[in-house]
């Protein structure tokens, strides 16, 4: 499979009122051509530093990265014609300008032939659902339609990688799940992408494969299942326990809570994962009972976000 | 070509430009002007009669145009960053040049309004009579002088990529013109070494000839407008061969991912 994205000791620092601050700190990976690749981690980690340089918008300050074998550093004209990329939010438009009027003004941008704009931006908003609003100014898209639009703008110059800086930020679920199916779309057509997000569900759904970030460091790479079966899915437990205090089982040695709801008064719903690995749902529930009424226990199917957040807890 | 030229212009000028109605032009463009060289009239009758009131009148409308070009086209770029635009515009294919000098087609049009309105104006409200027998050169002062500004702005342009907020400086820049320019007095009355700035600013060579057109200076219009060309295109050669190395650093500074 063709490598498209080579990232060695990659590294980014900030220097702001004479502290420097690592945004970066040295990461590495490789991404092959037609894959989603997800980079995930906490807000601040270095997700949108790194896109940014592998954008060839910021300049490493150390190591260096390849996009179809051209070096960030010195050959972002080339890199740039082959790419695009879309930042999450609200950010990246014209308000004042419609739909049409934003496609167009970027088609001149990517040098498309003027005469071939016209069908091309019908088509291209056509494809992510906006010809109704094509003429209507972008100050009155909801969050989704914008999104919506970023997506269409990014495929103007037929990119072969597209990087996906939290795209569904703060869209409503219909809205979120009308992106991810135009991301899949999008993978099917062979593009490569490079998605951001803080929701472990949509990368399980949409990637390939998954780095976790944090403090700019890469801690683990791997497919979701691989990183599920690594955190050891059988020490997920949840269960149901009647309470009068929840401090103390908060202080229990050998687990660690994940998650704590009140269903109803006095009934907790917890998720926790033990601290030990061979303790079987028998042992559990006396452990539990010390605290008050066990209603259930079962053992849990690992999620993405659970490795995600046992993996993150281990770094501390 | 020029097709396409005008649709980037207007599009930018649409999406960016600081009025955009009718309304909003009307005030900005025709009452504001008019304010302002109201207010220059009337400090100075007041403070140094009125025979010297075409001299200053000339000085302003050439000074009020050049500042609503340079400040409506910076304005453009912070704008940019505001709404986060910035980096899909560098990001694109076009050369950042000419991306920066189709947005300024729209401002230079501005600019060039501005100053005939003002020179209208000046005959109108201040009396000061346009030489109209010499309408042909009159045109032509202010086609340099226009261009020659828009080099200034470009030349800012090219800064503001990588000096996210260049507000501060440009502010300075502006009051230097005003001071250094000749726009009140006569840039002669200036120590020597600071007549040497203003020999090497836009402006100052062309209000002296626009001076000398309604007869209130005597000088040669020719050799004058031959200088303040050469300067535009000193300043517009500068932005060319800086806008790359602007680029350049702000990649490496992180200025141009920066929001303002
Ligand atoms: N231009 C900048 N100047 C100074 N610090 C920055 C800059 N950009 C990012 N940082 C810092 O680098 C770290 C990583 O930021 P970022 O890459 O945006 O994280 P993420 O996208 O994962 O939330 C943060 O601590 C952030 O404050
Ligand atoms: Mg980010």
């Amino acid at each position: 499979m063709e490598t498209v994205i080579k990232v060695e000791n990659l590294a980014r620092s900030f220097k702001t009122k004479g502290q420097v601050k690592q945004a970066v700190d040295g990461i590495s990976f490789e991404v092959k051509k037609g894959e989603v690749f997800g980079l995930l981690g906490p807000n601040g980690a270095g997700k949108t530093t790194t896109i940014k340089m592998l954008t060839t918008l910021l300049l490493p300050t150390e190591g260096r990265a390849e996009i179809f074998g051209y070096d960030v550093h010195l050959e972002s004209h080339e890199i740039r014609k082959l790419i695009n990329f879309v930042y999450g939010g609200e950010r990246g438009v014209y308000g004042r300008l419609t739909a049409t009027e934003y496609m167009n003004y970027f088609c001149t941008l990517y040098k498309i032939p003027r005469k071939e704009q016209r069908s091309m931006i019908a088509e291209l908003l056509e494809l992510v659902g906006l010809t109704e609003a094509a003429d209507k100014k972008i100050h009155t898209y909801s969050k989704g339609m914008i999104q919506r639009l970023h997506i269409s703008r990014c495929l103007i110059n037929s990119p072969k990688l597209l990087f996906l800086d939290e795209p569904t930020i703060g869209l409503d679920p219909v809205g979120a799940r009308m992106l991810r199916s135009l991301i899949q779309k999008l993978q099917k057509d062979g593009i490569t992408i490079i998605l951001t997000t803080h929701y472990m569900q949509e990368a399980d759904e949409l990637c390939d494969r998954i780095a976790f970030i944090k403090d700019g460091k890469i801690s683990l790479i791997g497919s979701a299942k691989e990183i599920k079966r690594s955190s050891g899915h059988t020490r997920m437990f949840e269960a149901i326990v009647q309470m009068e205090e929840i401090e103390k089982i908060e202080k229990e040695q050998t687990i660690s809570i994940h998650t704590m709801e009140e269903l109803k008064q006095l009934f907790y719903s917890i998720t926790f994962e033990v601290k030990m690995k061979e303790m079987d749902i028998h042992q559990i529930k006396q452990i539990l009972s010390k605290y008050g009424e066990v209603v259930h226990v079962i053992q849990k199917e690992m999620s993405l976000e659970d490795a995600y957040i046992s993996h993150m807890k281990e770094l501390g | 070509m020029t097709g396409r030229l005008n649709g980037f212009s207007y599009l930018s000028f649409k999406a960016l430009y600081s009025f955009h109605s009718v309304r909003l032009f009307f005030f900005f463009r025709l009452i504001d002007p008019m304010l302002h060289y109201v207010f220059i009239a009337a400090i100075a009758s007041a403070l140094v009669g009125s025979g010297y009131l075409s001299y200053i009148i000339i000085g302003n409308i050439a000074f009020y145009a050049a500042q609503i070009m340079i400040i409506n086209f910076i304005t453009m770029f912070r704008m940019e960053r505001r709404f986060g635009t910035l980096e899909l515009n560098i990001a694109a294919p076009m050369n950042t040049f000419v991306v920066i000098f189709r947005k300024s087609i729209v401002p230079l049009a501005d600019g060039l309004f501005v100053f005939l309105f003002g020179l209208l104006i000046g005959q109108l409200l201040f009396k000061v009579n346009i030489p109209w027998d010499e309408l042909g050169n009159l045109l032509l002062i202010v086609l340099v002088v226009t261009f020659s500004v828009l080099s200034l702005s470009l030349f800012f342009a090219c800064l503001s990529l990588l000096f996210s907020n260049i507000n501060l400086f440009l502010n300075l820049v502006l009051g230097g013109l005003q001071i250094l320019c000749g726009v009140h007095f006569s840039a002669h009355l200036l120590p020597a070494w600071i007549e040497s700035i203003s020999r090497i600013l836009p402006l100052t060579h062309g209000i002296e000839a626009l001076r000398t057109l309604y007869g209130l200076e005597a000088y040669n219009v020719q050799s004058l407008l031959m200088k303040e060309a050469l300067i535009g295109l000193g300043y517009l050669t500068v932005a060319i061969l800086i806008v790359k190395v602007m680029e350049y650093a702000a990649r490496r500074s992180g200025a141009l991912v920066k929001s303002a």
